[in-house]
Parts: C-alpha cells; sequence; structure tokens
C-alpha cells in the first residue's frame, strides 16, 4: 500500500498536480471542496434566501453541497453574509427518532453558538467592535449554549496559540483566511474570560433560541440564518427507515414556514427516499419551496472529475486524456462516469483506481493506458 | 512605413461596434440602481487584438458621461501588476481604490484583511446611494495566486454589495471564482471579430483619424481580401492595412500579438507556435514530431514527455493553449492560430508549412495503425491534413515524402 501511494504520488508530482484532487471521499473534510462546484442546477436551489430542500442518496452528493453552502457564508470581512448553522441532529447518536420542537430548538442553539464561536474566533473584529453590553450578551449565549463551558475551549486555543483545537472539536470543514495572530487571539479570549459566566442562569431551550437569533440578527447583524438539516442517514434508525427520517425533524420543519418571515430559512439535505414522505407530511412547506432531486447523469459525473483536475493542476488540464498515450479513447472520464454506480463517492473511488493501478504498472511512470483502465475496472468490481 | 505604434490609443472616433455589450453593462447598471438587478458582473473574454481593453475603455466614457454623480468607477488592469508579489499588487489595488474612490489615503491596516475591512466599512459610509462600477481588465491572464487573493480582498466582497457592478475583461482559461456573484452568477460573453462592414468602418475611421496609417485602398473587396487574412480580429486588421505585403504584415501582426510575452520567452513561444499551428489539438505526445518537422536540421527525437511539457507550460502560461476537451487535447487559441498558420502559408514556397502538414499526416496515419481502439480518431485526423494540403494544390501521395515519428521517450524511459 506505501508503495502505491508513492508511486502515485510520485506519478502525480510529474503532472504537476498541487495535491490529490481524489481525496479525501468524505466532502466534509475536503479543504478544496468549495472550489469544485459542479451541478448549478442543485447549487441555485440551496443558495439564496428561501427554504430549499435537497435529496439524494448516501454517497450522493448532500454534504457536498451543504458544506459548500456554508463555505460561501464567510465570504469577505463583513456579516453582511447568512449565517449558516450546520444541524446534525445530535440526538440520533443517542438512538432517539422522535424529537421535540424544543430538542431541536436546543440542538440548533448548540450548533449555533459553536458555529458564532469559530466565526468570532476568526474575526474577533465583530466582537471588538461592539459595545460592552452587546460583547455581554455575546459571552451569554456561549454559556447558555455550548457543550462546555466557555473557559475550557478558549483555554485550548490559548495555551496552542491557535484555533486548530477550536475548529477541530466544532467543524474541520471551517477554514477561512487570515486566522488571528497570537496578540488578537490572546485579546479575544480574554475579552469574553472578563465576563461573569451566566451558565447557572441558563433558561429553557425557546428563551435560549429566540437569544441566540436575537444576537446574530439584531446585534451582529447577519442578514439571515441558514439552518443546514443534514445527517438524517448517519445513523441505522434513520438511514434505513425514511418515515423515521422524515419524523425525526418534523416538529422543526413545522416552523420552517414562520421562521422564514423572521429571516430565518431552513435548508434540509435529506436522503432521497424520504422526499415523498415529506412532500406529504408537509405539503404546505414543499410547494413554498425549492425542491431538488440530485440526478448523477454520466456527464455531471465526469464534470464531477473534470473539475477536480482542473483546480488540482491550477487550470493546467482537466481531463484524463491530457496524461494519457494515443491509445486511449477520447473523453475517458465519460467513459468511466458510464461504468460507475450513479454516486460522486463512487466516481472517485474508481477515477483515482485508475491512476493506482497506472502507478503499479508503471511504478510512477508516464501516461494513462487502456490497460491501466481494464485493471481498475476489475479491481473495482471485485 | 509610418512609424506608427500599435496598437492604436484609445479614441472615442476610432471606437467602433460592440453595441451589444455596451447596452448589456448599461442595463446591469441602470438595474442596480433600482435595486433590481439579477446579475451585476459580466466577463468579455477574446483574444488578444479583439477590443477587450477598448471596450473597457469606452464603458468608462460612456457611463461616466451617462450616471455622472450616481456612479463610482474604479479602473484596473492587471496586466501593470506582473511583475509584483500578489500581496502587493492587491495592497496597490486596496491603496488606489481608497483614494481614487473613498477619497482618503494614509496607513488603513497591516494586512490585507485589515485593509479590505476598513475599505468597505468606508465604502458603505461614502457610497450613500450611490452604485460602484468596477472595471477589471487583463484578469484571466494573471496568475491563481493573484486572483485568490484578489477574489478573497477585494472583488469578492464588493460583488456581495448590491450596488456594486463588475465587469472583467480577459483571455485564457477562466478561473474558479468561489464567490457566486463573480463566477456561476455572472454573464460570460465572448468578443466576437469584426465582420467585412465592421471592418471597413474601422478602417474608414483610422483614415479620418491619420491618413498615413491605412496604405490601401478602401472598398468592399480590399476588405474581404484583408479580412480574409485577418479573420476580422480589429489589431490584426490594422496592422493589415499598414502593409500591402500579406507575409510582412502577417509577421507583424504576430509581433505584436507576442509583445506580451517576456523578451526572453518570445523566440521559443514563436517557434512553438509556428510548430503546432496546423494542429487541431495537441499534447506532448505530437511536440517533438512537429518540432523536428519544423526544424529540419534538428532532431527531437530523444526528447520525453519532461520536455514536451516544457513547451505546452510555456504557452499555457502565456494563454496561447489551454485544454479543450471537446477536441482532447490542447488547443492555440483561434486568433494566433490563424495568424500563424496563414502566415507560414502566405510564404511563397509554403515549405515550413507543407512540412508541418505532412509530419501530422504521417504522425496519426500510424497511430491510426498502432491503436486500434482509437483508430477512427486517428484516421480521421490524418484525413484532416491530407484534405489541408489538397485543399492548397498539395496532394498527399506527391508532397509528403516519408517522415520519421520519433516515440516519445517517457520521464522512466519507457
Amino acid at each position: 500500500m506505501k508503495d502505491v501511494n508513492l508511486a502515485l504520488q510520485t506519478w502525480l508530482d510529474q503532472w504537476g498536480f498541487r495535491f490529490d484532487p481524489f481525496l479525501p471521499l468524505d466532502a466534509s473534510l475536503d479543504p478544496h471542496l468549495s472550489e469544485y462546484r459542479v451541478d448549478h442546477d442543485t447549487f441555485e436551489a440551496v443558495w439564496g434566501d428561501w427554504m430549499s430542500f435537497v435529496f439524494a442518496p448516501p454517497g450522493g452528493g448532500k454534504t457536498a453541497f451543504r458544506v459548500n453552502a456554508a463555505q460561501l457564508c464567510w465570504i469577505g470581512q463583513g456579516t453582511n453574509r447568512p449565517f449558516p448553522i450546520t444541524y446534525l441532529p445530535s440526538h440520533l447518536d443517542q438512538g432517539g427518532t422522535e424529537f421535540s420542537w424544543f430538542d431541536h430548538l436546543a440542538g440548533l442553539s448548540g450548533a449555533a453558538a459553536r458555529q458564532l464561536l469559530l466565526a468570532l474566533a476568526y474575526r474577533p473584529h465583530w466582537l471588538f467592535n461592539l459595545d460592552v453590553s452587546d460583547q455581554r450578551q455575546v459571552r451569554q449565549a456561549f454559556d447558555w449554549n455550548l457543550p462546555g463551558p466557555l473557559p475550557y475551549y478558549l483555554a485550548q486555543c490559548q495555551s496552542n496559540a491557535s484555533l486548530h483545537p477550536l475548529s477541530e472539536a466544532f467543524d474541520p470543514t471551517f477554514q477561512l483566511a487570515d486566522p488571528p495572530d497570537a496578540a488578537t487571539l490572546g485579546r479575544f479570549c480574554d475579552l469574553l474570560l472578563a465576563f461573569p459566566s451566566s451558565r447557572n442562569t441558563r433558561p429553557g431551550p425557546a428563551e435560549r433560541w429566540q437569544h441566540l437569533t436575537g444576537l446574530l440578527l439584531d446585534i451582529l447583524k447577519f442578514e439571515f440564518l441558514y439552518a443546514l438539516i443534514d445527517g438524517l442517514d448517519a445513523v441505522l434508525e434513520t438511514g434505513a427507515d425514511p418515515q423515521a427520517a422524515v419524523n425525526s425533524v418534523s416538529a422543526l420543519l413545522d416552523h420552517a414556514a414562520e421562521w422564514s418571515r423572521q429571516r430565518i430559512y431552513v435548508k434540509g439535505f435529506f436522503p432521497s427516499d424520504t422526499r415523498a414522505i415529506f412532500e406529504t407530511r408537509h405539503r404546505d412547506l414543499a410547494l413554498i419551496s425549492r425542491l431538488v432531486t440530485i440526478q448523477w447523469t454520466p456527464v455531471l459525473l465526469a464534470e464531477i472529475v473534470r473539475k477536480r483536475l482542473d483546480i488540482a493542476t491550477d487550470g493546467a488540464f482537466n481531463s484524463l486524456n491530457a496524461v494519457g498515450s494515443p491509445a486511449l479513447p477520447t473523453n475517458v472520464e465519460l467513459e468511466l462516469a458510464q461504468l460507475a454506480p450513479p454516486l460522486p463517492r463512487e466516481m472517485l473511488v474508481l477515477t483515482r483506481e485508475v491512476l493506482k493501478a497506472h502507478a503499479v504498472r508503471t511504478n510512477g511512470g508516464s501516461v494513462l493506458e487502456p490497460e491501466d483502465i481494464d485493471l481498475a475496472l476489475a479491481l473495482y468490481r471485485r | 512605413m509610418a512609424n506608427i505604434q500599435l496598437p492604436l490609443t484609445y479614441s472615442n472616433e476610432l471606437f467602433v461596434a460592440r453595441e451589444e455589450e455596451i447596452k448589456i453593462v448599461m442595463d446591469i447598471i441602470g438595474e442596480t440602481r433600482s435595486g433590481q438587478a439579477q446579475k451585476r458582473t459580466v466577463t468579455f473574454i477574446g483574444e488578444r487584438g479583439i477590443g477587450k481593453s477598448w471596450l473597457l475603455r469606452r464603458l468608462y466614457e460612456v457611463i461616466g458621461q451617462k450616471f455622472k454623480e450616481n456612479v463610482m468607477i474604479f479602473t484596473f488592469d492587471l496586466e501593470q501588476y506582473a511583475a509584483e508579489t500578489p500581496t502587493s499588487a492587491v495592497a496597490d489595488i486596496l491603496t488606489r481604490f481608497r483614494r481614487e474612490v473613498i477619497g482618503l489615503q494614509g496607513n488603513f491596516g497591516a494586512s490585507l484583511a485589515e485593509m479590505n475591512r476598513t475599505v468597505i466599512d468606508e465604502l458603505h459610509t461614502r457610497l450613500d446611494s450611490r452604485s460602484l462600477l468596477i472595471l477589471a481588465d487583463s484578469v484571466y491572464e494573471s496568475g491563481w495566486e493573484l486572483l485568490g487573493m484578489l477574489e478573497e480582498y477585494f472583488l469578492g466582497p464588493l460583488a456581495i454589495e448590491p450596488r456594486t457592478v463588475i465587469i472583467m475583461a480577459g483571455r485564457g482559461r477562466a478561473y474558479p471564482w468561489r464567490t457566486p456573484e463573480l463566477g456561476t452568477r455572472a454573464i460570460f460573453r465572448s468578443l466576437e471579430p469584426f465582420d467585412t462592414d465592421t471592418t471597413l468602418e474601422q478602417l474608414e475611421r483610422i483614415t479620418v483619424h491619420d491618413k498615413q496609417h491605412v496604405r490601401m485602398e478602401l472598398n468592399q473587396q480590399s476588405v474581404e481580401r484583408l479580412w480574409n487574412y485577418s479573420k476580422g480580429n480589429p489589431l490584426v486588421n490594422s496592422r493589415l492595412a499598414m502593409d500591402p505585403n500579406p507575409e510582412q504584415a502577417l509577421d507583424e501582426a504576430i509581433k505584436d500579438m507576442l509583445s506580451i510575452v517576456e523578451p526572453r520567452d518570445r523566440d521559443d513561444v514563436r517557434r512553438y507556435l509556428e510548430a503546432l499551428c496546423v494542429l487541431q489539438s495537441f499534447k506532448e505526445d505530437r511536440i517533438p514530431q512537429m518540432l523536428t518537422a519544423y526544424e529540419p536540421g534538428q532532431d527531437y527525437s530523444a526528447w520525453g514527455y519532461a520536455e514536451s511539457r516544457k513547451v505546452r507550460e510555456l504557452l499555457t502560461r502565456y494563454a496561447f493553449a489551454r485544454w479543450d476537451e471537446d477536441k482532447n487535447g490542447y488547443v492555440i487559441s483561434d486568433t494566433p492560430r490563424e495568424q500563424v498558420e496563414l502566415y507560414l502559408k502566405s510564404k511563397r514556397d509554403k515549405t515550413e508549412w507543407k512540412n508541418l502538414q505532412c509530419a501530422a499526416y504521417a504522425l496519426y496515419s500510424q497511430w491510426a495503425q498502432k491503436y486500434q481502439r482509437a483508430q477512427r480518431l486517428w484516421l480521421d485526423e490524418a484525413q484532416y491534413h491530407a484534405s489541408q494540403l489538397e485543399g492548397a494544390g498539395f496532394p498527399v501521395e506527391e508532397v509528403c515524402l516519408r517522415h520519421e515519428q520519433p516515440a516519445v521517450q517517457s520521464a522512466s524511459g519507457d
């Protein structure tokens, strides 16, 4: 395995790749995800000030769209953007599937608080520019909604002089340019720690949610809130039972229309087999939302590979044919896409198998040959 | 010959055509002012000499005149920052923007992030009810590191401001903007070459401006003859109008096109363009063969992919070639390719052009026999070159001597 990876890396280096574009497979761990955007129809349905629901099977790209939407919220240095709340219903991990409105409010508040702490840590000037009473509100929001005491998280940042522990703990996909220097980070931590803790006065979920949304929209002045709901197929109870999946978030969805009038937009990223149940159970919501089921045609799957090649080579080429011999058929990506299951993850796996097959056959040699594709297909289908 | 510098300096009297493009931008400005604009970024794409910079200049004049105090305009040309580091270039653009649009000078941040924050905050105060127009030239010719920083600290934050309109111009491969307002939600428009009527109008205006520039009689027939060489590229039109000798004029037109190449690379870029111009597309595996045909005294058969890749990288670095997925190879951009091939064909004996066509025909014929799975593709390519020769009056069987096809050595010696 080590030799294969070394040979593959040699080959990638030879052809000017900045990185391996077919790893990682988990979209939520890919730092280049926002550069790869394809399927503009789905993107246009997701990105905007409205409710939207994207449906796809596991490995079908839901998380990629969700992560991309969240990352787009952080363009620029100001708050004149939507604030993304990535909500992966944590109660699912605990084996439950029926949750109340208040359970969701508590979960969303926790998710929003984690996101806000990360955002303010990267953009401390947002906190510095507030007056003292508003800064106190921020401290209060953290005390009421973070899973652990705020000093615990800040201490890790201070001792590492870095935001890495925070990102690792809360959201590895949260990567903004220009993290604060050690002195600014220290000032940020000290400012928050100067306020007394409000943990003992923690109110109920509804009041905590109202406090937090007021902080985000009226004090920090984010334009909108996007509640990005994902992860319903991450656990067996809901992944194998679409009815249970819809039921698990129904109490939240019942309030989505009302929220949209308060500048809070729900955006769901749900398993494809939940769509019919969702449209029946939440008919009125479905009528006023944008719904799209991701259809991964061979053309789109080929585009995924091309986009990644384009970015990884800084625009030098966007096809495996560029690194293939004259014996290769044209449009190799499309040929592979027609043989792969209609899922982005599988397309990436298969494409990487081709490169690995070539690397093994030639020990990092030059151009792809038809036998590399034949061997990769044989291995993939095994 | 009159000592006339090309390209000509912009003048409103010399500007022709592009009414549609101007209307697109004017409409967007109007919609932006009324809060109805769906798309607020337009990118004009085209070859060197097609008139991108002139169009930006025209927009500057027209919009400035029509909207006067209601639109603030800022222009910059990334070509001017080619020798600077990306950080320095973006810092300079931010500093200029602050000075020219916001009217402030002095220290405003120790980092690009801080400078950007200051500028955006100050802009909100300064803009009032006005709109902001950014005109950015030479965008796609620039390196991706610079464009990434430009997006992060200048264009991205401005693009999301509802009263900002951004007009970009460039040639080469499109940059994958993250900001939807710059990329997926922008308008992209290729600038087309002039037709013969517009070419005539262009040359007539040049004549009014400077009688000595145009050294040919201007009528429909003469302009059609000129157009057969220029293919309507405005810069090439003006070059060919100066010199009635096609070979000389095309040679000078090619030099005009290569003026953006650093002097140390210019000769090599010219050689490679000439060696590859007859091909519909190319990859590294064709380069040694074509160079050997172009320079019969040299032997490139020992070249491996590494050496050939340097040729490809040089041409793509200067945006003369890009990967084309439809053609399954790198293509030389239309205007340089046409001009260079016409130049070779305009020479009296056409030896170089014939050698290149024959080399391509021989290579693809051999590949058609060797690579059975892709035989149809290579037969079609061979046939293309045969038809090019026959169309010029050179039957393949007569003009094409046997060409050796050097096998490209792989980096590992396979």
